[in-house]
């Protein structure tokens, strides 16, 4: 059933077999066909051959819709190495290893701890962090030298993570106007490009989409609270949004992400009312200065 | 020439002056507070501060602040006093100018030690391809879970049981 239902997609967008190598990424997509899932509908399965199921705009809307969490991997991971198309990472193993082991950490205490988590610092002056599905996490080395301990590390990390827990970006990719994009370009051309990057598209621009705002007051909130249950201070969070806020808003190193956030001092104020007196009696988390890794 | 020997001088007296700032942080309440004689809502109330009063920050310890009001000290809750934008005094707002010169793009004799490393635009992000290099590279970063366990055993950090702030409830 799964083969019939690709020949017969590749056959309507115009793909050849030339790019059969491409399959295991659509193959991955095409999981989560209407005619793939049991007991989707009680339509004759016959149905499936009938064309106005294939127009690609509607297949790749039920692909996306209800996403795996293989195909949510698959789907950072292009996103992600879009991203890194854009910005490398920093050339610094011990660098890399220590976020790594911060992150993982951070991450082991969401509901999402079984994701294969990955961290990583761009080499970017910008101020930024970045997620995509799946458990990328991405902070510029920019942001990461506006660090002055681990639980503010912690702190940048748990938001992203939050993120990911939360599936705030694989929402914005199942909204069907990004899918629009996606399936217009699968169908006007798929040449020698994984069938996942036409419909992601070759940017990584979704990374770096304005989320709603609640979304973002969400992901402070449970950034906070994981790094909180990792053991660190709970608040190295809102210590780097005040960190942030006195970078001068004119300052092209936070164009973006003043663009896609709330102001800093506005996300301080929502962790300021969120966390109130409920955090009294936690016992005092760990900076842990000493051991925060620095940049040369 | 001239120019540069300007900003060497420039840059010193700012490393002057931000020992001093880290002496006393200039801060503002965004609500309405109690100050305790200790970081703790358990001590004892020494006074309170209403919505929008200046205070020096002197220390941080976890959540809370200690704080300067004239002659007095006492510790307030962090999340109640904003630093950034805080700028009550003529001389802090010297101060916040210079250090955003010395550390933001606009200094010149920065962009020559930073050249090749550049910002991540809105563009930059559209038209990037993917980097299969790059994610090997990160793959070869991962952790597992026992090793990530093991680095928190080693910082001493101890797992805590919290559970979730729900939203706050505002007019915004």
């Amino acid at each position: 059933m799964k083969k019939t239902m690709m020949s017969l997609l590749l056959a309507t967008l115009g793909v050849t077999s030339a790019y059969a190598f491409d399959f295991n990424d659509l193959n991955n997509v095409l999981k989560q066909l209407p005619g793939n899932s049991t007991n989707q509908t009680t339509t004759n399965s016959d149905d499936t051959t009938k064309s106005n199921k294939l127009d690609p705009a509607t297949v790749l809307l039920g692909a996306i819709k209800g996403t795996s969490v293989d195909d949510e991997i698959q789907i950072g991971r292009q996103l992600s190495g879009n991203l890194l198309g854009a910005s490398p990472l920093v050339k610094d193993a011990k660098l890399q290893n220590y976020v790594n082991l911060v992150g993982r950490w951070v991450a082991l205490q969401s509901e999402r701890s079984d994701l294969p988590w990955q961290f990583g610092v761009i080499d970017s002056t910008d101020i930024n962090a970045f997620s995509a599905p799946g458990g990328y996490v991405f902070i510029t080395k920019g942001l990461y030298n506006k660090l002055n301990n681990e639980s503010e590390l912690a702190g940048v990390l748990g938001h992203e993570i939050a993120h990911v827990v939360r599936k705030h970006q694989l929402k914005i990719i199942q909204q069907s106007q990004f899918i629009g994009l996606g399936a217009d370009a699968l169908g006007r051309e798929a040449k020698g490009q994984t069938a996942l990057q036409n419909l992601i598209g070759s940017g990584a621009e979704v990374m770096s989409r304005k989320l709603d705002k609640n979304a973002e007051f969400e992901a402070d909130r449970m950034g906070l609270i994981l790094a909180a249950r990792a053991g660190y201070d709970a608040y190295g969070l809102p210590t780097v949004l005040e960190e942030i806020g006195h970078v001068a808003p004119g300052d092209g190193s936070v164009a973006l992400l003043f663009k896609t956030h709330p102001a800093p001092d506005v996300r301080f104020a929502m962790l300021s009312e969120a966390v109130g007196n409920r955090l009294d009696y936690v016992p005092a988390g760990k900076e842990l200065a000493n051991r925060f890794y620095r940049l040369k | 020439m001239i120019y540069r020997r300007g900003l060497s001088a420039l840059l010193l007296s700012v490393s002057l002056l931000s020992g001093a700032a880290i002496a006393a942080t200039q801060g503002i309440l965004i609500k309405s507070e109690t100050v305790y004689a200790q970081p703790s809502s358990s001590a004892k109330r020494i006074a309170s501060l209403s919505k929008g009063s200046s205070v020096n920050v002197i220390t941080k310890q976890g959540g809370w602040l200690q704080v300067g009001v004239g002659a007095s000290k006492g510790w307030v809750r962090m999340l109640s006093v904003r630093t950034s934008g805080a700028v009550a005094s003529n001389s802090g707002a010297d101060f916040a100018g210079i250090a955003q010169m010395a550390t933001g793009k606009r200094q010149p004799g920065k962009i020559v030690a930073t050249a090749g490393v550049r910002g991540l635009s809105e563009e930059d992000l559209k038209s990037a391809h993917y980097s299969e290099r790059g994610m090997s590279e990160l793959a070869g970063y991962k952790v597992s879970a026992s090793e990530a366990k093991n680095f928190a055993k080693q910082g001493k950090l101890v797992k805590q049981n919290i559970a979730y702030l729900p939203a706050p409830v505002t007019n915004q």
